[in-house]
């Protein structure tokens, strides 16, 4: 086992707070801290498997996914996709940020990315070729039906031009067309909107080549001796969040509730993420369309779950030396209210202080610099709500609470059943603590046997 | 270019300069995500030098884009200005040149989600530029960003704060309150943009509880509104106008609560909301009045007297017109005497009182010219020419 890093300067690229861990390197499998013990006792990525394992065909599963930013989620993704392709499955993951446009984003495009993304990992990545007659018919389709008359009054001349339909192989043929189509669609509003508009308008032959693409990729994973295929959609929690001025409906409930027949119709295993505040949502119930979606909860922030906190700082460094003292540690590990993300970010900070060794004074810095990054996003408006959190630990299902979740002032852990804390950095913040202070005085002065109203009508 | 002794940083800037130096060292080019606060451009003009320089001794270099504006691509515009020197740390300046400095409300504005929205969800492409990234950007941009492109602000690896000495944000504030106010046509619309920003920003700067800190705030306020309202962003002049008031009740500063009642009724002239302008102006004018401010109570007169001649009240406006002409009359301020006789003039029109109408008219342009207004006398005589005009053709049976 390779030796720890014992200097700053080395352990700094080990805490990194915005890389994910791919499993792809020794040095991943060593970083990586198995926390599901702590994370609520249920190991989320077992199930997701399990899931997927235990459909038997025809029957695949359609799972959803999703935590709080930072959680650790695309890290627990390729884990997952790791136990997968050990387990003997062919995963296409892929992260829809470089794919699509997130702030406009329908189900024909995620189609249309799964189609291109599962022709391009099986040929890239293990050396399948799909069916040259099937995807020339596939490429046909598609341009007949997306290049629109408008743009060209010879649709058979571009095809040959544009993308050398009948002059090149299909497999190129396809690969340049569909490569096209996604770069309109991921820069060109008005040509996203066409596409989609032709798309949609013939949803159900869409929906049928696609599925005769991926029955081919499965009838020749099969021959490779793989059990099949799985689709990893991340990045869909971050679709943008909009309102529809007429319907009512938000971009979130339409794609993954009113479409999500549309998203479940590919016939192979597919995970979606998806935004955390549907989970939370009262207008729909997300389950009815996805009955099998998993949060992935935040670290505990008890004995155990510090435990863990301090295991993933310790696999990356060598603590005894960088810091000057290792219970220095602990410090960051309480501050990061068990958000991995914000952990790494606070060692990081602590490395960024100093040359030689991480003193106490520079754990302290580190945290200030924390609790003001947390304290410019906390309104003042918000502070009876945090309050009342961080009193009763319970955080209600509603616009505005979903909000402080999404922002990270409030995290929820699981503990059989979901509770929830103010995040130890927005503690910290002096306008929590004066509010704090403030609700506590007109307590004192209430007098004995007066009843005091209640704190909601 | 400002005194370069009263942007030195200060010690806490340059621990922060230390700090920044060793991230962008440690990055060692790979992407990293930073944000460094800091409300003067001057000042950040300054730091830069600084960190250059210590940089340099490392053979780092650094790489500097500043958005183009509202509409800026965001990814393709720091893709381009990342071309050289592979690796090296990129400085990013503008990004709240994206983000209207719609302050006031509740919750960011569509344009401002807009340009957040970009951040957030093409995370992605900075990644690939393969190199630390450093947004130099004001407290409310900042703000404005760990808020709602909460994906973005998720990646930091480091937030720098930099404080403006005392000096840097007084001088800066004095620079600006010495600005005269120019209405729509002496400034270009990108100028009053750039001063909004600086505006904006100065107030991150203010926000002490103190009396003197208050008065300043509320001035910045005040001069944002103008600012607003020469955009025609007049919702957002109120907001700001309202804001400043506030402040000014609350200091009992009669006076700054005069001036922003005028500016006030202003709003709600534009909007029609006559009543309401007149209240405030009839309040101005009685402050002002209190205060023995008679160059103040002549300019509101004749702001009154407009009200009424829009309303068709003639005999009201004429009344306030002759007040007001007579106090400027007695102040000797020239110009201003030209612009009531302009306006009495123009209600002479709608009396149809045309021959007096250009006598009034003649004496405003040979005042202008006295005092060497050309451009305004040249468009005096071009009314009395069209007016002559009409006179003839009347005269023609």
């Amino acid at each position: 086992m390779p030796t720890l890093p014992g200097s700053v300067e080395a352990a700094y690229p080990n805490v990194d707070p915005y890389l994910p861990l791919r499993f792809e390197t020794e040095t991943d499998r060593r970083f990586y801290v198995d926390c599901s013990s702590v994370r609520g006792g249920v190991d989320e990525i077992k199930s997701l498997a399990r899931n997927i394992e235990r459909s038997t065909v025809p029957q695949y599963s359609k799972q959803l996914f999703t935590g709080h930013i930072g959680c650790g989620k695309t890290t627990e993704l390729f884990r997952l996709k790791q136990r997968l392709e050990d387990d003997g499955y062919f995963a296409v993951y892929f992260d829809v940020d470089n794919e699509l446009d997130l702030n406009d984003i329908g189900y024909p495009d995620i189609l249309l990315a799964i189609a291109r993304q599962t022709q391009q990992q099986l040929h890239n990545l293990a050396n399948v070729e799909l069916d040259d007659r099937l995807l020339e018919v596939i490429a046909g389709w598609f341009g007949k039906t997306i290049i629109t008359e408008e743009r060209s009054k010879n649709v058979e001349t571009t095809l040959k031009t544009d993308f050398g339909l009948g002059v090149d192989s299909p497999v190129v043929v396809f690969a340049k067309m569909l490569a096209a189509f996604s770069g309109e669609i991921k820069n060109s509003r008005q040509r996203r909107e066409e596409i989609r508009r032709e798309l949609e308008n013939n949803a159900a032959e869409l929906i049928r080549h696609v599925n005769e693409l991926i029955d081919d990729a499965q009838v020749r994973l099969s021959r490779k001796n793989k059990r099949g295929l799985v689709l990893m959609v991340d990045g869909l929690e971050r679709v943008a969040y909009r309102v529809d001025d007429k319907t009512g409906i938000s971009s979130h409930e339409l794609l993954f509730f009113h479409q999500g027949s549309q998203l479940r119709s590919p016939n192979c295993h597919v995970l979606y993420t998806f935004p955390i505040n549907l989970a939370f949502n009262s207008n729909i119930n997300i389950g009815q369309v996805f009955p099998e979606y998993v949060i992935l909860p935040m670290i505990k922030p008890d004995e155990a779950g510090q435990a863990k906190l301090r295991q993933i700082v310790a696999s990356r460094l060598d603590v005894g030396t960088i810091f000057e003292s290792p219970d220095l540690l602990d410090k960051l590990v309480t501050t990061s209210g068990g958000h991995v993300r914000d952990l790494l970010r606070l060692v990081r900070y602590a490395l960024n202080l100093t040359d030689t060794q991480v003193s106490a004074r520079n754990v302290e810095q580190a945290t200030q610099r924390l609790v003001n990054e947390y304290d410019r996003i906390t309104p003042d408006a918000d502070l009876p709500r945090l309050h009342e959190v961080h009193e009763t630990k319970q955080v209600p299902t509603d616009p505005a609470h979903a909000l402080l979740l999404q922002k990270l002032l409030v995290l929820e852990y699981l503990d059989h059943t979901r509770w929830a804390d103010v995040h130890p950095a927005v503690l910290a913040t002096q306008k929590f603590q004066r509010f704090a202070e403030a609700q506590k005085k007109p307590k004192a002065k209430s007098r004995p046997g007066k009843s005091r109203q209640p704190k909601k009508p | 270019m400002s005194d370069s002794t009263s942007t030195l940083p200060s010690d806490h800037n340059t621990e922060e300069l230390t700090v920044m130096a060793r991230m962008l060292r440690r990055s060692n080019g790979q992407f990293a995500l930073a944000f460094a606060r800091c409300n003067s451009p001057v000042q950040r003009a300054s730091l830069v030098a600084i960190l250059r320089d210590s940089l340099a001794a490392l053979n780092i270099p650094i790489a500097e884009v500043t958005l183009s504006g509202p509409e800026a691509d965001i990814p393709a515009e720091l893709a381009a200005g990342a071309v050289p020197n592979p690796g090296a740390p990129l400085f990013v300046y503008g990004l709240e040149s994206l983000m209207p400095s719609d302050l006031l409300r509740d919750k960011p504005s569509q344009a401002q989600y807009r340009a957040l929205a970009q951040l957030n969800e093409r995370r992605g492409r900075y990644q690939t530029l393969a190199r630390p990234l450093v947004f130099w950007v004001p407290e409310y941009a900042l703000r404005l960003i760990a808020e709602v492109a909460g994906d973005f602000w998720a990646w930091r690896s480091g937030v720098f704060e930099f404080v403006a000495g005392k000096e840097a944000v007084r001088e800066t504030y004095q620079r600006e309150m010495a600005l005269p106010y120019v209405g729509e046509s002496n400034l270009t619309r990108a100028e009053k943009e750039v001063r909004i920003r600086v505006l904006t920003a100065l107030l991150d700067d203010y926000e002490g509880n103190d009396a003197e800190t208050r008065a300043a705030r509320s001035n910045v306020l005040y001069r944002l509104g103008q600012m607003q309202a020469a955009l025609g962003q007049y919702e957002q002049a109120r907001r700001l106008y309202e804001a400043s008031l506030k402040i000014d009740k609350e200091l009992g500063d009669r006076r700054g609560v005069a001036v922003t009642q005028g500016s006030l009724a202003y709003l709600h002239r534009l909007r029609g909301d006559y009543d309401q302008a007149e209240a405030l102006y009839r309040a101005s004018l009685k402050t002002m009045e209190e205060l023995g401010d008679r160059r103040e109570v002549a300019v509101t007169q004749g702001s009154l007297a407009y009200l009424h001649r829009l309303r068709g009240d003639y005999d009201q406006a004429e009344a306030l017109y002759r007040a007001s002409l007579k106090t400027k009359e007695e102040l000797g301020d020239r110009r201003e005497v030209a612009v009531t006789l302009h306006n009495l003039a123009l209600l002479r029109v709608q009396q149809a009182r045309l021959t007096e109408a250009l006598e009034l008219l003649a004496r405003s342009r040979d005042l202008l010219r006295e005092i060497g207004l050309e451009k305004d006398a040249t468009r005096v005589e071009e009314t009395i020419r069209e007016i002559q005009g009409r006179l003839s053709e009347a005269k023609v049976p």
